[in-house]
């Protein structure tokens, strides 16, 4: 599903990975662990395709890809649902049908009744669930989540996790998470990869 | 109870700012009048006789019918051509730096040069009539949509984008859902100023070479110094502006930004 092949990611002169390399099965759910800086978000970013490798290959086989960054990345113009349909209407679902599914999920995460509101009358729980929702909405094959859920009140992460975790069962979504927190890997996934100055540990 | 007694707040603060607001006219209607007695009638029209002058004017059918309906085709159009000049060259300047620095010295000339050699220079070009008045204002005017529309590109999030790349949102999808609403805000005050500025320059345009519009009739009106005229088509000017400001653009303006929180919210 994810292969990474001595990888090496640099910024002009400075080097945030080195000659990495790992794998990730499908419906497989891993974690990420590590000090800020060490090339965490680079390295989900470049499964994303967003950034190149300097040098050596990153394979994915993925066709659905959701992503949860550290902020929610919410479009302050569109509603809640606005932002959670988005991504299927950019996959050219039909509106209705789009609707229904946004609808769903948010019922599902807890916001219901906060479809047609905007994202600055929201609480950051609420615009993080918002954002979750709309990683979900496509049905991910491959979902990467960056920290997503710093900050939150552990009621509404236990929460959270109850539902995510469900939902990978259900869906055998291949997941990689990133987090400081080692509670959080070790209750979500079924292993972690430890990463210190560019490098696999 | 607690929402009761914030409406209620919310209420009593609009009451306020309308109360604000009469009290500035009446103040200036006050200092107009006051104006008025301790200076000569041909210097400056009493309230009263501007307000007689203006419905005078208004009742006359040559004047609405040809005067008033040629200047609001003029301002129309005007406004509306240089707006969407400004636009999508901002657009195209937005998104390619060369394009940007190659328009910088036009932008500039557009935005330094006096408007009345403007005006004399196309009236040159172009003789008198609705041509030249159309074609000066919204030459006058592209520059600040314009500049209005290259701010809002600049102030698209880079973040969104990552995120519209990610999901693979369209290039048509980017445009209507990130590019545009960035754009709107600068844009929305861009528009604002460029109405104001439109019926101001149609009507210099009138006063200096047209045989028609509501320019046209206020330099006869100075010429035959029919002051109370002269004043109630100042009058006239000004709730143009008013009435399209309030009716128009405000309304579209808060529509487009109802996503923002309110500071009163």
């Amino acid at each position: 599903m994810i292969e990474f092949d001595r990888v090496t990611k640099k910024y002009k002169d400075l080097t945030v990975l080195d000659d990495v390399s790992f794998s990730i099965s499908r419906g497989e759910v891993v974690g990420m662990s590590g000090q800020s800086g060490v090339g965490k978000s680079t390295i989900l970013k470049l499964i994303a395709g967003i950034l190149q490798p300097s040098s050596g290959r990153v394979r994915i086989q993925a066709s659905r890809l959701g992503y949860v960054f550290q902020e929610s990345r919410l479009i302050s113009w569109k509603t809640a649902l606005g932002n959670v349909t988005l991504p299927l209407r950019a996959r050219g679902i039909c509106p209705y049908e789009a609707s229904a599914t946004g609808r769903r999920l948010m019922d599902w995460l807890g916001l219901h009744g906060f479809e047609d509101t905007f994202p600055a009358r929201l609480s950051g729980g609420m615009q993080q669930r918002v954002a979750l929702a709309r990683a979900l909405a496509i049905k991910p094959d491959l979902l990467l989540m960056d920290e997503p859920f710093n900050g939150l009140d552990p009621h509404l992460k236990d929460n959270i996790f109850n539902l995510l975790e469900k939902k990978i069962e259900k869906d055998l979504t291949t997941v990689l998470y990133v987090s400081h927190y080692l509670e959080e890997l070790s209750r979500l996934a079924s292993r972690t990869i430890h990463f210190k100055g560019g490098k696999l540990t | 109870m607690r929402e009761h007694g914030c409406r209620a707040m919310k209420i009593s603060e609009k009451l306020l700012a309308v109360l604000c607001s009469a009290t500035g006219i009446l103040l200036l209607l006050f200092l107009w009048q006051l104006a008025s007695e301790t200076m000569s009638g041909l210097v400056i029209a009493s309230p009263e006789d501007t307000f007689q002058a203006f419905g005078k004017i208004l009742t006359r059918t040559d004047f609405l019918s040809s005067h008033f309906c040629i200047s609001m085709q003029r301002i129309f159009f005007g406004v509306t051509l240089g707006a969407a000049a400004g636009f999508v060259l901002g657009i195209l300047a937005g998104v390619s730096r060369p394009f940007r620095l190659m328009l910088e010295p036009f932008r500039w000339v557009l935005m330094s040069v006096p408007a009345v050699i403007v005006i004399m220079v196309s009236m040159l070009w172009f003789g008198m009539g609705s041509i030249m008045v159309v074609f000066i204002t919204s030459v006058l005017l592209s520059p600040i949509i314009y500049v209005s529309t290259i701010e809002g590109m600049s102030s698209v999030d880079p973040d969104l984008l990552e995120m519209a790349a990610i999901y693979r949102f369209s290039l048509w999808i980017k445009i209507r859902d990130i590019y545009l609403m960035s754009i709107a805000a600068p844009l929305a005050s861009g528009v604002a100023i460029v109405v104001g500025n439109g019926v101001r320059v149609v009507i210099l345009s009138e006063v200096l070479g047209a045989n028609e519009g509501i320019g046209y009739v206020l330099s006869s009106a100075r010429t035959n110094l029919d002051i109370p005229d002269l004043y109630a088509l100042v009058l006239l000017s000004l709730l143009i502006v008013g009435i399209t400001d309030f009716f128009l653009l405000k309304p579209a303006q808060r529509r487009l930004m109802r996503w923002r929180v309110r500071s009163d919210d």
